[in-house]
């Protein structure tokens, strides 16, 4: 297991620099990330195949603030790794990365609250004009943080590969006809998540849009994307066009009770 | 003051790629006391240091740049461009208002991130995702390749303009668009379109179908069937709206799992599906 818990520690060190460092380019998204892990791990279609269902399960959870409701991230890779470590299928992927990346969420805290602690030590730099150290402790975070997860991820390969394992050998039918149907119904709570932040009342029908048009007329999503930006590009430009008439016609009606008042 | 911005100068031109490439490390000193602030005023050093001589100037700015922000990744590079040129105006002008720096970035992120949060996280990456989605389901490599392309290129291009757009225009302009409600246009049709991609996927990615069958005299009826007649993924669409309702009514994602998992066991337990 050594080598396959290096690679895993490598792919969880990168993908979390891809966020502090990176910009986030969604590298650490299960969609990629545990596409790379089959990749690394001799399994890229089952690798793609897992990411495919990680990410819709995982669309709604955002990164809003900081501060992660789960850590995608985190239970995409070991979910992957774990699923094809030990030969089974999307369904034990699923069902491990669901409550890994809940626990998971922990150490995002710890190491946010670990940084909070170095704000004086900024303090200090700023009061020396110190930019070097300012810099310095910086940069320290931004691949310290990393290294943690780095470390999780070769811990959790290296002691845990064999126990889940074994764990899956000894899975009941029943249980994971269950997991089975569970992996098709999580999606939808995926997108309810992802539907919540986007929820206004008055533009809600065109879900049923996007809906209907994939359900009926079988388009691929390309051309959904593409007929959602004409309708969104003409209605943004009939409402600025309304909005700027009210304006003008407002400002008239001042001028001609300035003119009346006069 | 504008007139000699538009301008940008050869030695300009090389602080602005220094702040360009160290907006990326935006999250590297998240925390919950200033959240990204730290890591605003390191972006921030490179205009710092051009524009103050002096060594008190300098530590007031730094100061000023560790408060407090919070920002969508993708469109910091914005109220950079824009801090740039207010620490610019203020070393130039002796009555300069040194609040109204900090003011102006208090009062943008909140509608800077609701635009950007429903650009880049609600629409480029939904859209991305869910044609990435729909390949990588069948095994596709490309898939996750086309999803790094869609949502990285209008990304690194819009993170590149904006602080120069930013810098052109200062800080009176978004004051003005927020006024006269170009903000709440543009947040809604980006909504349109996130939520035709949630509609969509719906139908593609949420699979719940039922076995149940019964027969009338000599014909079986598949419940399946019939449900599709009444409405092509109709199941799909009741669970995810039956999901967002509980959302709605404030009940934790984990506790939706665990019903979600309980659900399945005993659906499959009674063959229901």
């Amino acid at each position: 297991m050594l080598k396959e818990a290096i690679i895993i520690a490598l792919v969880m060190f990168v993908a979390d620099l891809s966020d502090m460092a990176m910009g986030d380019p969604m590298l650490r998204r299960p969609l990629v990330i545990s596409s790379v892990v089959g990749l690394l791990l001799g399994d890229l279609t089952q690798g793609v195949i897992i990411g495919a269902s990680l990410e819709v399960i995982f669309l709604g959870v955002t990164q809003i603030g900081g501060a992660l409701p789960s850590d995608t991230m985190t239970g995409a890779i070991f979910g992957t790794a774990f699923s094809i470590l030990s030969g089974s299928g999307t369904e034990v992927a699923l069902s491990l990365a669901v409550p890994i990346s809940i626990l998971a969420v922990f150490i995002n805290q710890f190491c946010l609250f670990v940084r909070g602690l170095l704000l004086k030590k900024f303090n200090d730099y700023i009061e020396d004009d110190n930019q070097k150290g300012i810099i310095r402790l910086h940069m320290a975070s931004t691949f310290g943080v990393p290294l943690v997860y780095g470390i999780i991820g070769f811990c959790g390969i290296y002691f845990g590969a064999n126990a889940v394992q074994s764990l899956v050998n000894d899975i009941p039918e029943f249980l994971m006809d269950g997991l089975t149907v569970a992996s098709g119904l999580l999606p939808a709570l995926g997108l309810a998540l992802l539907l919540n932040t986007l929820w206004d009342a008055k533009i809600a029908v065109f879900l049923l849009l996007g809906f209907v048009l994939i359900a009926y007329m079988d388009l691929p999503l390309i051309a959904i994307a593409l007929i959602g930006v004409v309708i969104a590009v003409f209605t943004a430009v009939i409402e600025k066009e309304r909005k700027s008439t009210v304006v003008v016609a407002q400002t008239n009606c001042s001028e001609e009770e300035d003119f009346f008042n006069e | 003051m504008s007139n000699q911005k538009n301008t940008i100068t050869l030695g300009k031109k090389k602080i602005f790629s220094k702040v360009f490439w160290r907006s990326f490390t935006l999250s590297g000193t998240w925390n919950y006391i200033n959240a990204q602030g730290v890591a605003f005023l390191y972006c921030m050093l490179p205009f710092i240091n051009a524009v103050y001589k002096k060594k008190e100037d300098r530590i007031a700015a730094m100061k000023r740049h560790m408060s407090y922000f919070n920002i969508t990744p993708a469109i910091v590079t914005f109220p950079l461009g824009i801090a740039g040129s207010m620490e610019e105006e203020n070393a130039s002008k002796p009555d300069f208002d040194i609040s109204s720096i900090n003011a102006i970035k208090a009062s943008l992120m909140g509608p800077l991130s609701g635009i950007g949060d429903s650009f880049f996280w609600g629409t480029f990456r939904v859209i991305a995702a869910g044609i990435g989605i729909s390949l990588a389901q069948k095994g596709n490599p490309l898939g996750p390749v086309l999803f790094l392309l869609l949502y990285n290129i209008p990304y690194f291009l819009t993170k590149y303009f904006l602080l120069r757009l930013g810098y052109n225009l200062g800080g009176q302009f978004i004051k003005k668009a927020y006024e006269n409600g170009l903000i709440e246009i543009i947040t809604r049709a980006a909504g349109i379109l996130g939520l035709m991609m949630v509609g969509a996927m719906i139908y593609s990615n949420v699979s719940l179908a039922t076995t149940v069958k019964f027969t009338l005299g000599d014909m079986t009826f598949k419940l399946q069937e019939i449900l599709d007649q009444i409405l092509k993924g109709f199941l799909p669409l009741i669970a995810t709206m039956g999901c967002f309702a509980l959302l709605r009514k404030k009940i934790s994602a984990n506790k939706i799992i665990i019903g979600i998992l309980v659900l399945s066991l005993v659906l499959s337990l009674f063959k229901i599906v």
